[in-house]
C-alpha cells in the first residue's frame, strides 16, 4: 500500500527546497529501504509497507516454527537450480567494492577467503590450509586451488587484493577493516583534498604489511597484536584477486568473471537477474546445485506472490504477513525462523557536555529500563526479533542472553529521581527531549511505542521527529537528536565487530567515549586465547551496559518460507538469506 | 509551418537548461549526500570518495562539469553502482521501458477511444453506463492495486502468467495491462466528452439531416474533430508511459529504468537523478511539439505561421 510513498515524499522533498530538516512525514521504506548498504536495509527496514503489524488482540503474535527446514525426502530433481529473490541490484561484483548484504550473499558464492567458517561459525581453513600467528605476524599457508579459469590461486593475488583495498585511488568503502594492518592507516588516513602523486602512493602501498615469499605463503604484518584479524581474513573484501582479470574492461560481467568460490557467474542481466553456475575448478567438493538463480524483485509482496506461484524456492516473509502466513497450515510448515547478526538500538546524544543525557547516566538508565522490549518485539515486530540487553547477538562468541538493563518500571522511576537530582531539576516536565528516526512504518510504530512507555513509566513527554533515510543519516552524524534510532549489522561474526567497531574511540554518533571500554577492547583484540578473549569482551560489554550510551532493543530475526524440495540448507546467524554460507551443500528434491 | 517548427525546437534548449539547473540545485539542496548511510562510512573514506567524484568542488563547477560531459553524450558516473556509468545503466533499461510504454499506450488508445465513442453515441443508455463504470474504476484504481490484483488472479490463483520478469510475451501481458488501465480510462473519458460536444455541432446536425447514415457521420465527420482534445492529452500520456513507471516496474520486476526515478533520489545518486530528469524533460518537450504539429493535420482550421 505505501510502497509509493517514499517516492511522493522524495518528490515533495525535492520540490520544496528543503532547508528544513524536520519533516515528520510518514513514509514506507518499501524494500528499497533506508539504505541499500551493508546495514540497515535488511532487518530493520524490512518494513513491508502496511503498518498492520499493530498489536492484534490477545493472541500471541509470535510464530512457533523451527530454525532449520525439514530434511526433505532425499530425492534428486533433474534441474538442480535454486531460485532466490534479490531485493536490489548489486552495486558491484568486484570483491573490493561490494558493501551491501545482498551483494555479499553473491560474493560468498563467487569467492572464497583465506579463512572460512564451520556451521557454528568457528573459523576453519579456507584457501589457507593452515596459519601461524606469532605476535604481530600471521603466516597463511595456501592450499592448492584454482580460479574458475583454471589458473592457480597464488599468494601474490592476496597481496594485490589487500593493497587494492587500502588504495586511496580505489576508495573502497570497506577499507577500514584493514586499519590494524601495518602501514594501512597511513593510506586510509591520507588527506584526499590533495592526494600525493602516484609514485608516493605506490611507495606507501609497498610498505603495507603484506608479502608473498613464495606462491604458497602469504605473510601479514599487523600494527599491533590483534587476534580478531583472523576474522578479517574471512571477509569477502580479502579474497584473492587476479590483477590481470580485475583490470580488464568489464571484468565483473558474465563471461569475464574469474571466481575463487564454489560458483561462478553465468549470466548478469542488469536489473533483471543473476545466474551462478557450479565452478568445477573449486578446490572443495563440487556444489550439489548446478545453478543459483537470483531474480531481482524489489517488492516484498511481489516476491511473496512469486513464491506462492512456485517461481521461487525461498522468500523472506514481510512483517505485515507474518500473522497471516503463520495461520495458514500449509505455509506455516514451510516457514523457518531466521536470525541476522545485528541489533536495533536507540543512541543518546553525549556529544554536548551540557545535554541532559551527557550529564546524567542515571537518566540514560531510566530511559532504558522504562521500555518493555518483549511487548515491543511481540507486537511491532510480530516476534521476528529477540529482545536484546547488550550488543553481541546470539550465535556470536561473547553473546550474553541475560545481560543488560531489564524492563523495570519501578527501578526506572528510581533512576529518574536520581537523574533529576543530578540535573538540578524539580520535575520531569523540565526535560525537553526529542527522539529522531528515519521514517518507515516500522520505525514509526517503534517510536510511538517508546514515547508511550516513557510517558507512562517515567512521566516524561518526548517529542519525535522523522526524517527521510539519507537526510536522517546526515543529521544524526552532524547534529544528533537527544535520542537517535540506529542499527548495526555485522561485517564479520566476531564480538569485536559489535563492540569495538561500534562503540570504541568515541567515533560513533553518540559521542560515547570511555577509556575503560576502549582499553578492554584493545586488550581483547590482542588476546590470542579464545576463552580469555571472550571474557575480556564480556567485561567490555559490562562497561557498556553500565554506562548505557544506548538502549539496546532487539537482535534481528525474521521468518523465511522455504519450499519443501530445498534440501540440506544450513542456516547460520550471519545470513542474509538462510543457508547462504553453505549453498554448495544444498540440493533440490523432486517436486 | 517550417519556421514555426524550427522556433519550437529551438525553444527546447533553454527549457532543458532551466530544468537541469533547477534540478541540479534542488538535488544538492536536499539534506544528505550519496555517502550518508545507516552504517556510517569512516570520515576518511567519505573524503576520498568526494575527492574521487569531485563532490567537494563548488556547485557551479560541478554543474559545468556535468553539462560539459552531457554535451559529449556522457551522463557521468553512478555513485551507487560504482563500476558502471549512468550511460550503461540507462542504456540497459530504456529499451524495455519504451517497449512496455508503447505497448501500454497502444492498448490504452485502442480500447479507450472506442470505449469513449460508444459511451457518447449511446449517451445515458446501458453501454454508456457500462463504459463510464469501466473508466471511473480505471481512473480510481491506482496501478499498484490493479497490478497486485492481476498477480493474485492470473499468476497465483490461475497460474496462467508469470508473476514477474520480462522474458517473452507471456510476461509482458500483466505489466502492460496494469500500466494501460489508467490511461485507457482517461482517454475514454476525454473521448466521450469531446464526442458529446461534437454531436451537438451544426455540421453534425447537417450531416444527419442530409440523410447520412450514423456510421458515415461518426467516422467521417465526428471522429476526426472529436480527437483534437484527445490528442492533446495523448502527448503527455505517451511521455509518461515511455519514460517508465516506478510502481508497475517495481511490482512486476520489469528491468526498465522506471525504478531509477525513485532509487536515484533515495540513494542521492546525482548522475542518475539528472539523467532521468533530463530524459523525461526531453521526451515531454519533443512530444509537445509533435502534438502541436499533429493538430494541423487533424484540424485543417489550425494553421501555424
Amino acid at each position: 500500500m505505501q510502497r509509493h510513498r517514499p517516492w511522493i515524499v522524495m518528490v515533495v522533498l525535492a520540490l520544496i527546497v528543503t532547508a528544513c530538516g524536520p519533516t515528520a512525514v510518514p513514509s514506507g521504506t518499501g524494500t528499497s529501504a533506508p539504505s541499500g548498504t551493508a546495514s540497515a536495509a535488511l532487518p530493520s527496514g524490512s518494513a513491508s509497507g502496511e503498518p498492520s503489524a499493530s498489536p492484534s488482540g490477545p493472541t500471541s503474535a509470535v510464530c512457533d516454527v523451527p530454525k532449520t527446514p525439514p530434511a526433505g525426502d532425499g530425492t534428486t530433481a533433474a534441474d538442480q537450480t535454486l531460485r532466490l529473490p534479490l531485493g536490489d541490484e548489486p552495486e558491484s561484483l568486484d570483491p573490493t567494492l561490494v558493501s551491501s548484504l545482498r551483494a555479499v550473499e553473491i560474493m560468498r558464492q563467487l569467492t572464497y577467503p583465506l579463512v572460512y567458517f564451520d556451521k557454528d561459525l568457528n573459523t576453519v581453513p579456507g584457501l589457507a590450509e593452515s596459519w601461524d600467528i606469532d605476535g604481530t605476524t600471521i603466516t597463511f599457508h595456501l592450499r592448492d586451488a584454482n580460479y574458475s579459469n583454471g589458473e592457480p590461486i597464488v599468494a601474490d593475488d592476496f597481496v594485490f587484493s589487500w593493497r587494492r583495498l587500502v588504495d586511496p585511488r580505489v576508495a573502497a568503502e570497506y577499507g577500514y577493516v584493514m586499519y590494524g594492518l601495518a602501514g594501512a592507516a597511513a593510506l586510509l588516513d591520507l588527506d584526499t583534498d590533495a592526494l600525493p602523486p602516484d609514485a608516493e602512493i605506490d611507495a606507501l602501498l609497498a610498505d603495507v604489511g603484506v608479502s608473498a615469499p613464495d606462491d604458497k605463503t602469504f605473510v601479514v604484518e599487523l600494527a599491533q597484536p590483534a587476534a580478531y584479524f583472523l576474522s578479517v581474513a574471512t571477509l569477502w573484501v580479502t579474497v584473492p584477486i587476479q590483477e590481470a582479470w580485475i583490470e580488464q574492461e568489464g571484468a565483473t560481467e558474465a563471461g569475464n568473471y574469474v571466481a575463487s568460490g564454489p560458483f561462478t557467474l553465468e549470466t548478469w542481466d542488469h536489473n533483471s537477474k543473476i545466474v551462478l553456475v557450479r565452478n568445477p575448478e573449486w578446490f572443495g567438493e563440487p556444489a550439489k546445485l548446478e545453478r543459483i538463480q537470483f531474480t531481482l524483485i524489489e517488492d516484498e509482496q511481489a516476491a511473496l506472490s512469486a513464491y506462492q506461484a512456485d517461481e521461487l524456492d525461498m522468500v523472506g516473509v514481510p512483517s505485515a504477513d507474518i500473522a497471516r502466513i503463520c495461520g495458514d497450515a500449509t505455509l506455516k510448515e514451510q516457514m523457518i525462523e531466521t536470525a541476522t547478526a545485528g541489533f536495533e538500538y536507540y543512541g543518546f546524544d553525549l556529544n554536548d557536555d551540557q545535554g541532559a543525557f551527557a550529564r546524567s547516566p542515571h537518566l540514560r538508565r531510566a530511559f532504558s529500563m522504562a521500555v518493555d522490549k518483549q511487548t515491543l518485539v511481540d507486537t511491532v515486530r510480530q516476534g521476528a526479533a529477540t529482545v536484546a540487553g547488550s550488543a553481541v547477538p546470539p550465535g556470536i562468541p561473547g553473546h550474553q542472553a541475560d545481560a543488560g538493563l531489564a524492563y523495570d518500571p519501578a527501578g526506572a522511576k528510581a533512576e529518574l529521581d536520581l537523574a533529576l537530582a543530578e540535573l538540578n531539576m524539580s520535575d520531569a516536565s523540565e526535560l525537553d527531549l526529542t527522539v529522531g528516526y528515519n521514517t518507515s512504518p516500522l520505525h514509526e510504530q517503534t517510536v510511538d511505542f517508546l514515547t508511550e512507555q516513557w510517558r507512562t513509566n517515567l512521566g516524561v513527554e518526548v517529542q519525535s521527529e522523522g526524517l527521510e533515510a539519507v537526510a536522517y543519516s546526515e543529521r544524526r552524524s552532524s547534529d544528533p537528536f537527544d535520542i537517535n534510532r540506529a542499527s548495526w549489522t555485522q561485517d564479520y561474526p566476531h564480538p569485536h565487530n559489535f563492540l569495538g567497531d561500534v562503540f570504541a574511540g568515541g567515533s560513533h554518533f553518540t559521542g560515547y567515549a570511555s577509556d575503560e571500554f576502549d582499553d578492554l577492547n584493545t586488550q581483547a583484540a590482542a588476546e590470542s586465547d579464545p576463552a580469555a578473549q571472550v571474557a575480556l569482551y564480556e567485561q567490555a560489554q559490562a562497561v557498556l551496559i553500565e554506562d548505557a550510551p544506548v538502549i539496546f532493543l532487539y537482535w534481528y530475526g525474521g521468518y523465511t518460507l522455504v519450499k519443501p524440495h530445498v534440501q540440506g540448507l544450513v542456516p547460520t546467524s550471519t545470513d542474509e538469506d538462510p543457508g547462504m554460507m553453505f549453498f554448495n551443500l544444498v540440493s533440490i528434491g523432486e517436486h | 509551418m517550417r519556421g514555426y517548427l524550427v522556433r519550437r525546437v529551438l525553444w527546447i534548449v533553454p527549457v532543458l537548461v532551466a530544468v537541469s539547473l533547477i534540478t541540479f540545485l534542488l538535488m544538492h539542496a536536499v539534506p544528505g549526500g550519496p555517502w550518508d548511510r545507516e552504517k556510517p562510512l569512516p570520515a576518511s573514506v567519505v573524503r576520498r570518495l568526494n575527492a574521487e567524484y569531485g563532490l567537494d568542488d563548488p556547485i557551479h563547477v560541478q554543474y559545468l562539469r556535468w553539462a560539459g560531459a552531457l554535451i559529449q553524450g556522457d551522463l557521468g558516473p553512478s555513485y551507487r553502482y560504482r563500476d558502471r556509468s549512468v550511460n550503461d545503466i540507462v542504456g540497459d533499461g530504456i529499451g524495455t521501458t519504451v517497449q512496455l510504454g508503447v505497448m501500454a499506450f497502444l492498448l490504452a488508445v485502442l480500447l479507450g477511444i472506442p470505449l469513449g465513442m460508444i459511451a457518447a453515441l449511446r449517451q445515458n443508455k446501458l453501454p454508456d453506463y457500462a463504459a463510464t463504470l469501466v473508466s471511473i474504476v480505471g481512473i480510481a484504481t491506482p496501478s499498484f492495486v490493479l497490478a497486485l490484483l492481476l498477480v493474485v488472479v492470473f499468476s497465483v490463483t490461475l497460474r496462467w502468467l508469470p508473476t514477474h520478469g520480462w522474458e517473452g510475451p507471456a510476461s509482458w501481458v500483466l505489466p502492460t495491462v496494469a500500466l494501460a488501465g489508467y490511461p485507457m480510462a482517461q482517454i475514454a473519458r476525454y473521448t466521450r466528452a469531446s464526442m458529446l460536444e461534437v454531436t451537438r455541432t451544426d455540421y453534425v446536425r447537417t450531416a444527419y439531416s442530409k440523410g447520412l447514415r450514423e456510421r458515415a457521420v461518426v467516422l467521417v465527420h465526428m471522429t476526426r474533430n472529436s480527437l483534437i482534445p484527445v490528442v492533446t492529452v495523448l502527448g503527455p500520456l505517451l511521455a509518461y508511459l515511455v519514460t517508465g513507471s516506478f510502481i508497475v516496474e517495481l511490482i512486476f520486476s520489469v528491468p526498465g529504468i522506471g525504478r531509477f526515478y525513485v532509487n536515484g533520489i533515495n540513494e542521492r545518486d546525482y548522475g542518475l537523478i539528472m539523467a532521468m530528469t533530463m530524459l523525461y524533460a526531453v521526451v515531454i518537450a519533443v512530444l509537445n511539439v509533435v502534438v502541436d504539429v499533429l493538430y494541423a493535420y487533424i484540424d485543417p482550421r489550425i494553421r501555424y505561421s
